[in-house]
């Protein structure tokens, strides 16, 4: 348990200047240093949670912004995305294993793939790397179409449903990302 | 009726454990230790402190050898002086709304 802790509290220490507005940025280094002088694993997770609802909503404060919900809705919506599939990934695999049932331990698989890929994205939008999570989202969009297209929808129902999906919900969180950087370039439509 | 700036139970506990010591640097996680509050109050407190100059903030070298700098605080004469003042100033009791006695029957 300690050592989960530990791993929490490193990954939330890591965020905090990611998150921190660029006036309070100062203040997260600081938080990161109290993080530090907590004498142990859960005492040092409690605070480091503190810091980040601190950190988030200073963000959500200084933002105020349309394009600050639409980036914590974006990353919300590909965290969530990626838990599900993971969770459903390995409930797939499980059930094929033990039946030994290899179209099911290849859809598992394709969820899972495409959990990761949630995954990534979340990450990509947390640490703002637009370019990043673009060239990620085209790499998949492309894939998922190709899929779409090869994968004959009446012998293999999942996989197509899945590819077109999974197009759909890329292009979402393409056009989120786009408006937010659209409304990053004019503070002046910040509320 | 609005509430007077800085006269919140926390943010008077957090100016009468720093005027406890003028002169001492505090650090952050010693703060949450002494006055009971959460890092997730504190901060926002030290922060709007900071803001309206009753709070100085500055990067200190650590007490403990080796370790890296850490952001400590100390009140402003202007901070002394709040904190001074509402140590006299008895805490505001907000009033229970009255209550209505209905007659039945």
């Amino acid at each position: 348990m300690q050592k989960l802790f530990a791993a929490a509290t490193r990954r939330i220490r890591a965020a905090l200047p990611t998150l921190a507005p660029p006036h309070r940025r100062n203040w997260s280094e600081a938080m990161q240093r109290e993080i530090d002088a907590a004498p142990d694993a859960a005492a040092a997770l409690r605070y480091a949670l503190g810091c980040l609802w601190v950190v988030a909503r200073e963000g959500a404060v200084r933002l105020g912004s349309p394009a600050f919900a639409v980036q914590a809705s974006l990353t919300a919506f590909t965290s969530g995305l990626s838990m599900v599939a993971v969770f459903t990934c390995g409930r797939m695999l499980l059930v094929g294993i033990h039946d030994d049932h290899r179209a099911l331990l290849a859809a598992g698989s394709a969820v899972g793939a495409l959990g990761l890929l949630y995954g990534l994205a979340a990450e990509r939008l947390i640490r703002r790397r637009p370019r990043g999570l673009m060239v990620l989202a085209g790499a998949v969009i492309l894939l998922a179409a190709g899929a779409a297209l090869t994968v004959n929808p009446t012998n293999d129902r999942f996989l197509h449903a899945l590819s077109l999906e999974t197009l759909g919900t890329w292009a979402f969180v393409v056009t989120g990302a786009l408006g937010s950087q659209l409304l990053t370039r004019h503070p002046s439509q910040d509320v | 009726m609005p509430r007077a700036a800085n006269s919140s139970k926390q943010t008077r506990a957090l100016l009468a454990e720093l005027w406890a010591q003028p002169q001492a640097w505090r650090y952050g996680y010693d703060l949450t230790k002494s006055t009971g509050l959460k890092s997730g109050t504190l901060y926002p407190l030290l922060m709007r402190l900071r803001d309206q100059g009753l709070l100085e903030a500055e990067w200190r070298q650590a007490t403990e050898p080796g370790r890296p700098p850490r952001h400590a605080y100390r009140l402003t004469r202007e901070g002394a002086a709040l904190a001074a003042r509402l140590r006299s100033e008895p805490l505001a009791i907000p009033r229970l709304p009255s209550t209505r006695t209905v007659e039945i029957g």
